[in-house]
């Protein structure tokens, strides 16, 4: 019996609930060097616990350790924008090593990539938002996407969460009913948190591609690795220019799939995070109105009953 | 002879991206994505034109 249990195979629900124990960091600086990443994160929340606590009893003690973060912060700034200007020269450098290696079958995984990762966007948007407006809401969907249409079609083609922001809460206060007071708390806030596709879809299907690109055969323990990652990233990614891939690489590495898939698929980028931006700004007009009908500060007559195509037409 | 030949094209290439960004001063999205076409170019015609290294230094095993 003992033998028995001593040969379990690893992709086991122990084997997944030993990945949840080992995000506890047993030794912090062992942890950055080996680039275990979630460890890290939850030290890091530790010692800002414990630095605000040193904060509100001694203030002045807590100075020196705050100079030393913040110009920590601007060196790791500085170091970032010298690779993000090198970045054009390694896609060159990646692309070229990769194609010459795998031929036109390299050039169909890309294809299918940004095509995996439209359709998550998409799903995303009809099934979770769709099902959300449904169910939580008990309004139209489709009537939602129609009103809606401004602002998604904005964050398309500008492909900035905060860019457009402005429009994002005019959106929800004008055409969708949404009070003002509910609409500057949710807009703002989810320009910032939530970030569904950038953090959640898009590292995910980037650790996939990352996979099968390099002929990496995933477990299940890595499975829910990634989903796991995926729906803190979601969480914590920044509105920032290249957010996205930043937290692209915290999940790879975490789940130990070689970085170098950021460098590949970062040439499809710009034409992925048209959907992704898309799909973020629909998730904070979907929250609004969510938040909105729980608090009753939805108007649901004035939403049914207004004239949406002028109100579109006027809009743009 | 045929490795200096791709090699010199492959600086020509990057010579192209920096003045991409010093001549023309295109975004920086732009850039990354003129150099993956130019990366997918290069790629494929080393993988269809491209011949097998025959001779490399000690202990090479051709891979």
């Amino acid at each position: 019996m003992v033998g028995e249990l001593a040969e379990r195979t690893p992709n086991t629900l122990g084997n997944i609930f030993a990945q949840f124990r080992a995000f506890i960091p047993s030794n912090p600086v062992r942890a950055a060097a080996d680039m275990q990443m979630i460890p890290l994160v939850v030290f890091s929340v530790f010692l800002g616990v414990a630095a605000i606590t040193v904060k509100t009893k001694k203030s002045d003690a807590i100075k020196p350790f705050e100079q030393l973060l913040e110009s920590f912060l601007q060196v790791v700034i500085e170091l970032t924008k010298i690779v993000l200007r090198l970045t054009p020269y390694g896609v060159l450098a990646l692309t070229s090593y990769w194609l010459s290696n795998t031929g036109l079958a390299a050039v169909a995984q890309l294809g299918l990539f940004v095509l995996a990762v439209v359709i998550a966007c998409l799903l995303q948007i009809g099934l979770v938002y769709g099902g959300l407006l449904t169910f939580s809401a008990k309004i139209n969907p489709l009537r939602f996407f129609k009103a809606a249409s401004p602002a998604m079609l904005l964050a398309f083609s500008s492909r900035s969460s905060l860019g457009s922001l402005t429009m994002t809460i005019n959106t929800m206060t004008d055409r969708l009913k949404v009070n003002s007071r509910v609409a500057n708390f949710v807009g703002p806030l989810g320009a910032v948190m939530n970030m569904d596709a950038c953090g959640g879809i898009f590292p995910a299907m980037v650790a996939v591609f990352a996979a099968n690109a390099f002929g990496i055969e995933l477990v299940l323990s890595q499975y829910v690795l990634i989903v796991v990652v995926s729906i803190f990233a979601s969480l914590g990614s920044a509105a920032v220019p290249m957010g996205a891939t930043a937290f692209t690489i915290i999940t790879l590495t975490t789940v130990g799939l070689p970085v170098e898939a950021v460098g590949l698929v970062a040439g499809v980028d710009f034409l992925v995070d048209m959907f992704r931006t898309m799909t973020n700004v629909t998730g904070d007009l979907t929250t609004s109105v969510v938040v909105a009908n729980s608090l009753g500060e939805f108007d649901r007559d004035a939403f049914n009953t207004q004239d949406i195509k002028a109100a579109t037409a006027k809009a743009i | 002879m045929e490795l200096v030949l791709w090699l010199i094209l492959f600086v020509v290439l990057l010579a192209a991206l920096v003045t991409l960004k010093r001549v023309w001063h295109l975004s920086f999205s732009v850039r990354v994505s003129v150099s993956l076409l130019l990366g997918a170019l290069f790629g494929l015609s080393l993988f269809f034109f491209g011949e097998e290294p025959v001779c490399c230094w000690p202990g090479y095993d051709g891979r």
